[in-house]
């Protein structure tokens, strides 16, 4: 074996350069030998992270036997599968194994004819490959794809919602440290500079302090976060790619991952250094301005004598012509706006250098507003002794700035540390408690650090039990004023319809369906669809009851229906953008004066208008609004899946992407899943530009891609009632038809569920969706997506108890999201931490 | 040949590679993983790799010899308006056409698809890409791969380091510098003079401080808390390692003038990444480089060219267009410009450019909206003697970019079946292995 020692790292590199060159060291490797296998699989199974230790209990080799070799032993290797040069789990092999993973977890192997493993047996068999993997990648970094949210669905659901699994353990999380969240770290850098308004409940939808950062929408697809210096004093913005580029403005964090789905798990994010010096990037800009301001370009400021404005893409500055594409000169600001007040101006007021006790009320503003906590005596002085070195070496300015940094940077301005303290139970648990508890009580709902209720409670002891975190969360929940956005967050990564604006469409596709193609009002109408898809979702939770059934079958929708008058906009910018024209086929020119064709009704009280938060200022609250509820027909809008925002979010750059579709309700409401595929395959559908979607999709019901195809095509091609723009295609003698004229087929099919009563065929995708929100079985699959954005991971069988509570609590509660919450946010799972198992 | 062994930090790094998620392999980190610094070699060895990408696409016209047939030498050939500028290269020069990347379908940008030789992404690298994949099996240096991007002046102050091209494994992201008083600094900081070493030392100190820092939480800490604080001495690490090169930086460091401190257009911080590119390859920093013209995406700007037109709208126009001729021709002066700035370093017997690789295309194939059918590369040097070079090389039988990338590690000495196909091989490869006719 020397020589394959030797080899050892050459091989962990090249066996991901090439699959074939796994083939020139197989022959070193053990012959077949069954008992090799499942000996380490019991063994390891024992370890098996989340799950209970029954290996003892469980024959391996006893599932391989009965279960895989007879179709794939080395005569028979079914599907071109041959698990028998499978010896033991290697590094190399590790691929193949995660597919026998996979495919046993998602119950698509053994195939639905043959007799099935019951659930425990599966499960067994499923942690025994996980903890194999680990130990075989444990130098590769380990086997972590089951901690992935789009591995949530692999633990079986019947599991989870039974009393089957007897020898659980009491629910906890393993101790961690959870990166915040960048888009949190960039609202608590926000709330240091901008003059965001307090909210006010007359205006529900306005950007409020506490609210996310919104960024361009558009312009975010590869995950860019930044904080534009500023913003909240801009006016208006003529170009939306102009974001990009244009904005003055820091990015102190970097890329988000951009995948669908949850995306906040403990697992995604580490700080790394590369990070950390834009970081300190960012932390220098950010207190420069809250010393002396903006160093906004002169010419960006709102000033009619400076400069006029064109209805182009063209801007005169300074009596020379420039071009608005992609350049600052796209922003323009309110002139002479005033800084939020911070510490820094009473040690700015004068030209003195900072005293001790000005120092002393900035290093615990900085600090609290960072870290969610005040610093202890030790690093107040410390940080204090810092600051006055470097205002020493550098002079006031420069060293206030290179003192202060490091505060931004404080392991726990960057990661929530949930360890939990104590004496630890018998199962060796122990609660979260003080500073911890109380930042991940803020941390579970809004982006910003405790506030002082929260904080007062810790200070007096208030927050030790179970009641006393009740007692907060319904506090915070019921109070409007503490901005909640991780709620809406939830719904967004849920849903995916935030995703929209990332589609970058076709144009001449856009013409075809009569979508204005001029880039500014596409890229405003995208975000527009987005920032009203979440308005809707927060009146179904102010109501809150029947809050998934309502989200998946309300008829209602918020959609701008008039533009902007141009008395009301001095700038006159983006004042003919209306999303109407995504929703009513009728309606495309409501613009131009002719008027909605169509009855629609509105609904909302015309005193209390709605405002939507837009995706760099909130709606204008002065004036009428542009934005009305509007009530569709049943027939046309059935919930979040028929709104143009989902609708485009799961379609490509020219059509509809009924995979797309079908594999989010596979996921998402179903609770499967899907193999993943090799990373070289990308089916590509026949170029047949006048054909429907469906007829091009033949070539997926083809044997070996209809294995999979089936669970996603059938519940994805109902949606053939809308366009790929999300309008409801138009009606022909009685029949809707496609843009070629072809009769559209809207029917479909849930296959091999899980759930009996709810398999069977559909005639659209209205039956489709009914079936689905009425099923008792779709919600709680939605609870278990719940508990997984909340805890910040997948869910095990010991979560059990946690998620027939959780569920519970919907239930009685009469679908209330808040009850689902507090239930979630109260339970053992969130509560408790426990040493974490390798 | 020993490749580079995992570490622990290896782990903790890949932790988030082997999870798919959104990590990116710090810059620092790989610094410090291998000290070690290569000394030339008395003969010819294949050494150093740089991959110049430019935005927005690379055409087959941008690079079409008017009646050469494939194999033939471009020694007595007008090259193209396009590419003229490296008429004075042309014994080094190949031409390579053919190829496709179907399978990466790059639309705007294939991401780290283009180097991967997979399905496009723009977040998360399915695998390694071939500038990282040779790092691991080119003699070492300090820096594994640079990676320097090139943008609008603005993009490239406010997007310091971005991801878009290279990935050491799967989610396993590359960073790319973009702002070059940062790279500056940071290659050089500790040998510069004057505000750079103020700003240096600046740094240095808060840097330390923030180390300290932590290290004083993480002494509270479990030992799974402990490592990811990690990243907070990488820093320091880093700073140590490169600063003991500090006479191989003092000969290379280049001049820090306006074009610095003061740049009229993105095209002083485009040459001054080029200037810090070719002193990192002397210094011995580095031997793999990728230059991003365009930041791997799908903007870019070149105002300095006379180019008032910038950003994504720039790809809509032809690649033969007037706008896009002056664009290509100033890729083609920086690459005159590196050849140059090797072959007047002597390594071993020769020069630096004799172990050196230059490989030019585009991120996204051939034009913005493109299926990837035709995706044209243009190599400079022999690599050490094992590659073709002055040659125009058209390949026949719908090989795919992976191919070539499979030869460029055969080069290197470490032959390959395949790169990156994975179980798709057959569907998309006719053949397989390296290009034999492109191999010296």
């Amino acid at each position: 074996m020397t020589e394959f020692d030797e080899e050892e790292s050459l091989i962990s590199f090249m066996d991901r350069v090439s699959v074939n060159s796994y083939g020139k060291y197989q022959i070193m490797l053990r012959p077949f030998l069954i008992h090799g296998i499942c000996a380490l699989l019991m063994m390891l199974a024992a370890t098996s992270h989340g799950g209970p230790a029954l290996a003892s209990e469980v024959s391996q080799q006893a599932f391989i036997e009965k279960h895989c070799i007879e179709c794939h032993d080395s005569d028979t290797e079914k599907g071109g599968f041959n698990i028998e040069p499978l010896t033991s789990v290697t590094a190399a092999n590790a691929v193949e194994w995660q597919k026998v993973w996979e495919q046993v977890a998602l119950k698509e192997m053994p195939p639905r004819k043959k007799k099935q493993p019951d659930h425990l047996e599966r499960m067994h068999f499923a942690n025994g490959v996980i903890a194999s993997l680990q130990a075989a990648s444990k130098d590769q970094g380990g086997f972590h794809d089951h901690r992935l949210p789009t591995k949530g669905n692999y633990v079986a659901h019947e599991l989870l919602f039974s009393d089957a699994v007897k020898e659980a353990e009491p629910p906890s999380t393993p101790s961690r440290m959870w990166r915040i969240h960048p888009a949190a770290y960039l609202v608590k850098l926000k709330e240091l500079v901008h003059n965001t308004p307090e909210y006010n409940p007359e205006y529900p939808g306005q950007l409020a302090s506490g609210d996310p950062v919104i960024v361009s929408k558009v312009t975010t697809d590869t995950g860019d976060l930044r904080l534009s210096l500023g913003s909240d004093q801009v006016m208006g913005i003529r170009n939306g790619s102009g974001w990009t580029n244009g904005f003055p403005s820091v990015r102190p964090v970097q890329s988000l991952s951009q995948e669908r789905g949850l995306q906040d798990f403990a697992v995604m994010y580490e700080v790394t250094s590369d990070e950390m010096q834009l970081l300190v990037t960012g932390a220098k800009a950010v207190l420069k301005h809250m010393m002396v301001g903006s160093d906004v370009p002169d010419y960006m400021w709102r000033d009619p004598e400076k400069y006029t404005l064109s209805r182009t893409s063209t801007m005169i500055v300074d009596g020379k012509k420039k071009s608005f594409a992609d350049r600052e000169t796209t922003h323009l600001y309110i002139k002479g706006y005033q800084r939020k007040y911070s510490p820094f101006m009473d040690i700015m007021a004068t030209g003195e250098l900072p005293t001790q006790a000005q120092l002393e009320k900035l290093v615990p503003f900085l600090f609290n507003a960072l870290t969610g906590r005040n610093p202890r005596v030790e690093e107040l002085n410390k940080q204090i002794s810092f600051i006055q070195n470097e205002v020493k070496a550098l002079g006031k300015v420069e060293g206030l700035i290179v003192g202060c940094a490091p505060i931004f940077l404080h392991p726990e301005a960057l990661y929530r540390y949930e360890f939990g303290s104590g004496e630890p139970d018998p199962s060796g648990r122990v609660m979260l408690a003080g500073e911890e508890l109380a930042n991940s009580i803020a941390g579970a709902l809004t982006y910003m650090s405790p506030d002082p209720q929260l904080q007062a409670a810790l200070k007096r002891g208030d927050l030790k039990s179970r009641a006393d975190v009740l007692r907060e969360v319904t506090r915070i929940m019921d109070e409007g004023s503490i901005r909640k956005p991780r709620i809406l967050r939830f719904f967004q990564e849920y849903f995916d319809y935030h995703r929209a604006p990332s589609i970058c469409k076709d144009t001449n596709s856009l013409k075809a369906v009569g979508v204005q193609t001029d880039g500014n009002q596409y890229n405003l109408q995208m975000n527009y669809l987005v920032s009203e898809t979440d308005r809707l979702i927060e009146y179904i939770l102010e109501s809150d009851r029947d809050v998934l059934r309502e989200l998946l079958t309300t008829n209602e929708c918020i959609a701008r229906v008039r533009p902007t008058i141009k008395e009301e906009n001095p700038f006159n910018t983006y004042n003919d953008a209306t999303s109407i024209a995504f929703y009513d086929n009728t309606v495309t020119k409501y613009n131009k004066g002719k008027g909605r064709k169509k009855s629609v009704t509105g609904i909302e009280d015309i005193e209390r208008p709605i405002f939507i938060r837009e995706y760099w200022v909130s709606t204008s609250v002065t004036g009428p609004s542009p934005w009305e509820m509007l009530t569709f027909p049943a027939t046309e809008r059935c919930g979040i899946l028929t709104q143009p925002s989902w609708l485009i979010a799961h379609s490509d750059a020219m059509e509809n992407h009924a995979v797309l579709r079908g594999r989010w309700i596979r996921e998402r409401l179903l609770g499967g899943g899907v193999p993943e595929v090799p990373i070289t395959v990308d089916a590509v559908l026949p170029d047949e530009p006048k054909e429907s979607l469906r007829h091009r999709m033949r070539v997926t019901r083809e044997s070996e891609c209809w294995r999979c195809h089936q669970k996603m095509d059938p519940l994805g091609l109902p949606f053939e009632m809308f366009n790929h723009v999300g309008k409801f295609r138009k009606i022909k003698n009685g029949k809707q038809v496609d843009e070629f004229g072809n009769p559209v087929d809207a029917r479909g099919e849930i296959i091999a569920s899980g759930v009996e009563e709810l398999d069977g065929k559909v005639e659209d995708a209205f039956e489709l969706i009914h079936r689905l929100a009425n099923s008792e079985y779709v919600e709680q699959v939605f609870v278990r997506h719940a508990f997984r954005y909340w805890m910040g991971r997948n869910e095990t069988v010991n979560d059990a108890p946690t998620l027939k509570a959780a569920h519970k609590a919907y239930q009685d509660n009469e679908g209330s999201m808040k009850a689902l919450i507090i239930s979630l946010l109260t339970s053992d799972s969130f509560l408790y931490r426990k040493p974490a198992q390798n | 040949m020993k490749t580079n062994t995992l570490n622990r930090r290896d782990i903790i790094k890949r932790f988030g590679a082997a999870a798919g998620a959104s990590t990116a392999a710090p810059f620092y980190t790989a610094l410090a993983e291998d000290k070690k610094v290569s000394q030339p070699q008395g003969g010819r060895q294949p050494k150093r790799v740089v991959f110049f990408l430019q935005s927005q696409g690379f055409s087959d016209a941008n690079c079409a010899v008017k009646g050469i047939r494939s194999g033939k030498s471009l020694q007595s050939e007008d090259l193209p308006v396009f590419i003229d500028p490296l008429a004075p290269h042309r014994d080094k020069l190949t031409i390579i056409q053919g190829l496709h990347g179907k399978h990466t379908s790059p639309a705007h940008s294939a991401y780290y698809g283009c180097l991967g030789g997979y399905r496009r992404n723009k977040s998360t690298p399915f695998d390694i890409t071939i500038d990282c994949a040779l790092s691991k099996v080119l003699p070492k240096a300090p820096v594994p791969l640079l990676s320097v991007g090139m943008e609008s002046l603005n993009r490239m102050k406010q997007v310091p380091i971005f991801h878009a091209t290279s990935a050491w494994g799967p989610g396993d992201k590359a960073s790319m510098i973009c702002d070059p008083t940062f790279l500056y600094r940071l290659m050089f900081g500790s040998v510069a003079t004057g505000k750079q070493r103020k700003t240096y030392d600046e740094n240095s100190k808060m840097l330390d401080f923030i180390a300290k820092t932590s290290a004083e939480s993480a002494g509270t800490l479990p030992e799974s808390g402990r490592e990811k604080l990690n990243p907070y001495s990488d820093i320091s690490t880093f700073r140590d390692s490169v600063s003991s090169m500090s006479d191989s930086l003092k000969t290379y460091m280049p001049e820090f003038d306006e074009k610095y401190s003061a740049p009229q257009h993105e095209t002083d911080w485009h040459d001054a990444m080029l200037d810090l590119t070719i002193a990192a390859l002397k210094a011995g920093l580095t031997n793999v480089a990728t230059i991003n013209s365009g930041c791997g995406e799908f903007y870019g700007s070149w105002e300095g060219l006379g180019i008032d037109q910038r950003g994504h709208s720039l790809g809509h126009l032809s690649m033969t267009s007037n706008i896009w001729t002056k664009i290509r021709q100033y890729n083609m002066r920086m690459l005159s410009k590196l050849v140059q700035a090797l072959e007047e370093t002597p390594e071993g017997n020769g020069t630096m450019m004799d172990n050196t690789l230059i490989v030019y295309t585009s991120n996204n194939a051939d034009k913005q909206h493109t299926k990837g059918a035709s995706w044209p590369f243009m190599t400079l040097g022999n690599f050490g003697g094992t590659m073709q070079e002055g040659h125009y090389m058209k390949i026949e039988n719908d090989r795919p970019i992976n191919s070539f990338y499979a030869t460029l590690l055969e080069a290197a000495g470490h032959p390959v079946e395949h790169f990156n196909l994975g179980g798709a091989y057959e569907k998309y490869d006719t053949g397989k292995g390296p290009l034999r006719e492109l191999l010296a």
